[in-house]
């Protein structure tokens, strides 16, 4: 599955890259998250629910920011197990400035999903999926401007 | 397949239901128990409290109350088909009922079960929200009603709070010169359709139409009306070309899921079909 | 009815055989009263739940098991550390490079499919045991799928085992008549792709063990739903290293195999390493969406077929490269990829065939020897590729396959590959079946019916079941397999009383093989079936047994019925010398007839229980050198050749039922949808035991034909190799509301080379796969579609439908 998306933020390049090149901040964002361990500066280990509905399961996620390049490129790789299924997420960020002062936020976001839920989640799983990664973004946005 | 341990309750009225549903977080509501069971068992779902309210009495009833239908939200799917009241008043109602899984299942499940458990795809939901059905749901704080359009806000997901039970289900007795169609495109009788399509279509006394409502199932994480198809409806004879023209719009608004059974492009060219179908079929339906 | 001539003379009364009684099995099978694994208790006994891998193809980095360990009612958990400690790999049949492939029960470093076993817990309740396996840590390193044939040639492509170094695991070219003659002479050439897809058998009981280890004798009982058990039984020992003698495997009621469960021999061994680490018995049951993720699926392939012809439709010669996806381990493989041999020219005449067969693992689960094992992918290739030349060459297709087809004067007709079809008469099979369903009729309607819009087509198609397969076939893909023919065991006994007992042991799994034999050992011995106790079930202690003893390969009525006469033979002879002694008569001279044996057109008469009675408890009374008792044991053997390894031919099967069907369908051009307005069926399995059981299997196998065709496909994501067809929401398995009225009629053609002139019907050859295939077709002909695969859902029929709209526009 492959998404993307585009969104601009009323607060300069460098204050959004250092926001989300912490891990706390970018895990405050993901899905009801029940618990957070950062061992390194640029690995997190986030515990969180996700699901539609009644329709929930625990997955435990490791996350690694790779190819840092402050301030305007950064990947975020992820691999998550639960519910009898796996999730593999490889995202990408590019900040560009825009010409009110604010910053251009274009993401990129590919996963796999194995497992129970990739086999019989089909008729939910991209809407579900489309849905939590949006979620993700848009939370950036409005921890950075509120 | 076995569900992750629980704890199972079992109140004796839908006010108890409602406490328990209120102190104990992760708690759901057991009816029928035909998708609940079967999303414990896969271990989709594991909610630490299950509330057991099928031996509450009092819960199934059909009635008939100036223009409305009064329905008990333990009544089955089975029920519903067969009622006179519902077959005669609102038989779009039993269509889809009947069109629910197998008989063993019909038997089990319930009309609020199927409602609660909001998927987008199931044959009651889609129909419900084309009668523009109510839904009268109890909390601690007393009961509210929540129109159709308002119930479904996602996949699984209604706009009943975590406290709430639904206690009533709603539709309305349908005018004279009515004609229904629940009809859907399955690979097998009885499957989660592909597209379903519920069509209720009144005319005035010149055989104009004076409403139209349709409603598409699995073209999106709700059901969805298909608004532009009935504008496109309203208003006119509706003759063979005016159905074509208007069903033609049946793809506007919808973001139908992809599975191995039906692409989204797929969906959509078979909303357009099926939503001309059913009007067809509704419009045949209509007694002088 | 075609007349029923016997080809020979049968030397007991027929009374009973071809009678359609009602099955013996089914009343206590019906009302619950059967008896399966999941029945079986053991005192003290665990339950087992398995973790199965998530991905499709990755590297096992790191297995914790310490949390689930530590959950209570935990007793052992097996992980391919394990596995490695009690097994070795088990042999392959395939020459090098790839008998180099290791398969064990379990992943072992790497998983290959999306469902793999990766570890396996024993617990006091399944409950336990599936929340421990949920607090089984597995790190894997997930690699690239690959999840195609073609793609899997590919020198990129990842590799499925690297110690193979190559996804193509067989490839072998058979080459018989002259082929490029038969192109030189063509007036035309036709080529088409072909996809035959993946289906299973999806029986109601899915696979299930229970493993009981006996310390102090060191004997391992395995309870199992096996339907070949005792061929398995060479994988068990050779991989566990264990005595052969030591290990006793029980089959009880079975529900239903299609070949499935022949595979099960991995969750044998697992489940008894299992029982051995806990010192205790284990019971596993496999859950629905185990079935089908774990393999057992039929032989995935794809076509690349020539055909030489004549203008007159005429065929010449056929060149196919055949594509095998056998899925991520060879279990039973490449043996599927070679079975055509069985049918080479299908049902038709001509000479000149090329097969150039290539077998290809793929990260698919593994596949399994189901229904019209290799023959249906190879029959329904011959049956789209005849269509394909009638409608190129602007012929009937009908007429086409009547003029190719085998002539009843020809039979026995030896096929290109050397497979000899025994007896039968194909064109009027089909002429039948078509005349069943008015074709006449649809034919003048039909181009009215277009005018209006209406897609009516017409599919008839005759596939073979070849039946009693001759192991010896296998030596074409690896000369020194020492395992060749056919044979089957039966004891038989009266006891003191007189009631005959009969142990065949076949691991009958819906075929009823307690009242065919009945009906059987009833006509040799005068009695009623109701006189005749078949023991129920299989125990390797007590029935006798050979490596080629099970129930697959469409042979029951044929090698387990030629141990059964041979035993019963055997045993009316001993009875027959005791009464003619009694009797003071020639043996010759006496008659069996209810219950008694009497000296022909006398009323002077011994009561079997009298005979009995002499031979085992007044046996002072006994003839000098007769043996007391009467018990006796019968092996058949099947009269085959070894094959011709120069020129790879060989008579692969020995009789060859066959059904022809026709049928009307409706295209909905809106939606894509087929709806079948008629079927019919003729069948031909020569002389029918039971007839009534023999109309339970041709329905039986119309309706998975009919499944294959339109419901049933095993879809897997490209992307990921996740199986998306997990569950019966997805795995489309059609109900009775889905499956039209089947008109059924009957041919008897007896096969000369069995005595009771029997033929296989088991398998019955899932026709449909031709016939729908063909009916959507011609529905679809003034559009000019082409079907290229075995499986028409609606969507891709809408997509055909559209693209050759927007053709002509």
């Amino acid at each position: 599955m492959h998404f993307e998306g585009t969104f601009d933020i009323k607060a300069p390049r460098q204050k959004v890259w250092d926001f989300i090149s912490i891990p706390n901040n970018v895990a405050k964002c993901l899905p009801d998250l029940q618990k957070l361990e950062v061992p390194a500066p640029d690995r997190f280990k986030a515990t969180v629910k996700a699901g539609v509905g009644f329709v929930k399961g625990t997955f435990n996620f490791e996350f690694t920011m790779l190819d840092m390049q402050p301030p305007t490129h950064a990947k975020l790789s992820g691999h998550g197990s639960g519910t009898g299924s796996t999730v593999d997420l490889e995202t990408a960020i590019d900040l560009s400035d825009l010409p009110d002062g604010g910053t251009r936020m274009a993401w990129k976001a590919d996963a796999k999903v194995g497992g129970l839920i990739a086999s019989v989640g089909q008729r939910l799983l991209e809407g579900a999926a489309q849905k939590l990664v949006s979620n993700l973004f848009a939370c950036l946005k409005k921890q950075l401007e509120g | 397949m076995i569900p992750r341990s629980f704890e199972y309750l079992r109140p004796s009225t839908l006010q108890e239901a409602v406490q328990l549903l209120d102190k104990y977080e992760e708690s759901k509501i057991l009816a029928g128990g035909q998708s609940l069971i079967a999303l414990m068992k896969l271990r989709l779902a594991s909610p630490k409290y299950i509330i057991d309210i099928t031996r509450i009495p009092g819960l199934s009833y059909v009635k008939e109350e100036g223009n409305k239908i009064l329905i008990g939200p333990l009544t089955t799917h089975d029920t519903v088909e067969n009622s006179p009241i519902i077959r005669n008043k609102c038989p779009i109602l039993s269509e889809a009922a009947s069109r629910i899984g197998d008989q063993q299942i019909r038997n089990r499940g319930t009309i609020a079960g199927t409602l609660c458990h909001a998927d987008p795809s199931a044959d009651v939901p889609t129909t419900f929200l084309a009668l523009d059905g109510e839904v009268v749901a109890m909390g601690k704080d007393g009961e509210r009603v929540i129109k159709a359009k308002d119930f479904f806000q996602d996949f699984f997901t209604t706009a009943l709070n975590p406290n709430e039970v639904v206690k009533e289900v709603r539709v309305p007795v349908l005018p004279p010169k009515t004609g229904t169609a629940y009809i859907k495109h399955a690979r097998r009788e009885g499957d989660f359709a592909i597209v379903a399509v519920a069509a209720i279509i009144t005319l005035d006394e010149n055989n104009v139409c004076k409403s139209a409502s349709i409603s598409l199932g699995s073209v999106g994480p709700t059901p969805l009306r298909a608004v532009e198809v009935e504008n496109a409806l309203v208003g006119k004879k509706l003759t063979d070309e005016v159905i074509v023209a208007a069903s033609e719009l049946a793809d506007r608004g919808i973001s139908p899921p992809s599975d191995i059974h039906g692409s989204a492009e797929y969906r959509a060219e078979m909303a357009k079909v099926f939503t001309k179908r059913a009007i067809r079929l509704a419009l045949s339906r209509i007694g002088g | 009815m075609t007349e029923a001539l016997l080809s020979k003379e049968i030397p007991v009364p027929r009374k009973w055989v071809g009678t359609p009684i009602k099955a013996k099995e089914f009343p206590r099978l019906i009302t619950g009263q059967g008896r399966y694994v999941d029945d079986i208790k053991i005192p003290n006994m665990l339950y087992a739940a398995l973790l199965r891998s998530p991905y499709a193809h990755a590297k096992i980095k790191r297995i914790d098991t310490s949390k689930a360990e530590k959950l209570p009612g935990v007793v052992a958990i097996v992980t391919q550390e394990d596995v490695l400690k009690y097994c070795k790999p088990y042999p392959q049949i395939v020459p090098p490079p790839a008998d180099k492939l290791l398969d064990y029960c379990i992943a072992v470093d790497k998983v290959r499919f999306a469902g793999e076993p990766v570890a396996a817990v024993a617990a006091t309740e399944r409950a336990i045991a599936e929340d421990a396996c949920e607090l089984i840590e597995v790190e894997y390193e997930p690699l690239p799928p690959v999840m195609d044939a073609e793609e899997a040639l590919k020198p990129d492509a990842p590799l499925v085992h690297e110690e193979v170094g190559t996804n193509l695991v067989w490839h072998e070219v058979f080459d018989y008549g002259d082929v490029d003659k038969a192109f030189a002479e063509a007036d035309k050439v036709i080529s088409l792709k072909l996809h035959h897809h993946r289906y299973g058998g999806a029986p109601t009981e899915t696979h299930a063990v229970v493993a009981d280890y006996d310390k102090g004798t060191g004997v391992l009982t395995i309870y199992c739903n096996n339907q070949m058990p005792m061929f398995c039984m060479a994988l068990i020992g050779l991989s566990f290293n264990m005595p052969t003698d030591k290990i006793r495997i029980i089959t009880p009621d079975i529900g239903g195999g299609f070949g499935s469960k022949i595979l099960s021999y991995t969750y044998m061994m697992l489940i008894s390493i299992l029982a051995m680490k806990a010192g205790r018995p284990v019971k596993w049951m496999e859950d629905r969406r185990e079935n089908l993720a774990s393999g057992t699926h039929c032989n995935e392939a794809t076509f690349y077929v020539e055909a030489a012809v004549k203008k007159d439709g005429t065929i010449l010669g056929i060149k196919a490269k055949t594509l095998h996806d056998v899925g991520a381990y060879l279990r039973y493989e490449p043996v599927g990829a070679l079975l055509w041999i069985q049918v080479s020219s299908g049902p038709y005449r001509f000479k000149n065939l090329r097969m150039d067969v290539n077998a290809i693992v793929t990260n698919k689960g593994p596949v399994a020897p189901i229904r019209g094992y290799g023959r249906i992918q190879h029959l329904w290739m011959l049956e789209r590729t005849v269509e394909q030349v009638a409608r190129q060459l602007g012929l009937d297709p009908i007429e086409v396959k009547l003029k190719n087809y085998v002539r009843p004067e020809e039979m026995p007709y030896v096929s290109p590959s050397g497979a000899t079809y025994d007896s039968g008469d194909y064109p009027t099979a089909l002429k039948k079946a078509l005349q069943m369903i008015n074709y006449d009729e649809w034919r003048r309607k039909q181009p009215e019916l277009w005018r209006q819009g209406r897609f009516v087509g017409i599919g008839a198609a005759l596939f073979q079941d070849s039946g009693t397969n001759n192991f010896a076939q296998v030596r074409l893909i690896y000369k020194n397999n020492p395992f060749s023919g056919n044979s089957r065991m039966a004891e038989m006994w009266m006891d003191e009383f007189g009631r005959i007992i009969v142990a065949v042991g076949s691991n009958p799994h819906g075929q009823c093989h307690e009242t065919v034999v009945s009906q059987v050992v009833a006509d040799v011995f005068g009695v009623t079936p109701d006189d005749v106790f078949v023991v129920p079930g299989f125990d390797s202690w007590v029935h006798g047994w050979t490596g080629h003893s099970g129930s697959y390969a469409s042979q029951f009525a044929v090698s387990g019925i030629g141990a059964v006469l041979g035993a019963a033979k055997r045993l009316r002879e001993k009875i027959a010398t005791i009464a003619a002694h009694m009797l003071k008569a020639k043996p010759e001279d006496l008659e069996f007839k209810e219950g008694k044996v009497c000296v022909k057109g006398t009323d002077r008469c011994v009561a079997f229980w009298q005979v009995a009675n002499l031979a085992y408890r007044n046996n002072l009374e006994l003839p000098e050198g007769v043996e007391p008792g009467l018990r006796v044991i019968y092996t058949w053997k099947a009269p085959f050749k070894l094959p011709d390894l120069e020129k790879k031919t060989v008579n692969a099967t020995l009789t060859y039922s066959y059904q022809a069907h026709a049928c009307v369908v409706e295209v909905d051009p809106e939606t894509g949808k087929v709806k079948i307005l008629d079927y019919a069926v003729v069948d031909d399995c020569g002389v029918p035991i039971n007839p009534h059981i023999v109309e339970g299997q041709v329905h039986g196998s119309t309706m998975n034909g009919i499944a294959a065709a339109l419901f049933e496909e095993y879809v897997y994501s490209k992307d990921t190799g996740q199986l998306l067809a997990s569950t019966f929401m997805d795995y489309l398995f059609p109900t009775a509301l889905e499956i039209p009225d089947i008109k059924v009629d009957h041919m008897i053609s007896p096969s000369p080379f069995t005595e009771l002139g029997t033929k296989g019907v088991g398998e019955g050859s899932l026709v449909p796969l031709g016939s729908i295939a063909g009916a959507i077709e011609d529905a679809l002909s003034p559009l000019g579609v082409v079907i290229t695969d075995s499986h028409n859902p609606p969507e891709r029929i809408y997509r055909m439908i559209k693209e050759a709209q927007k053709k002509r526009k």
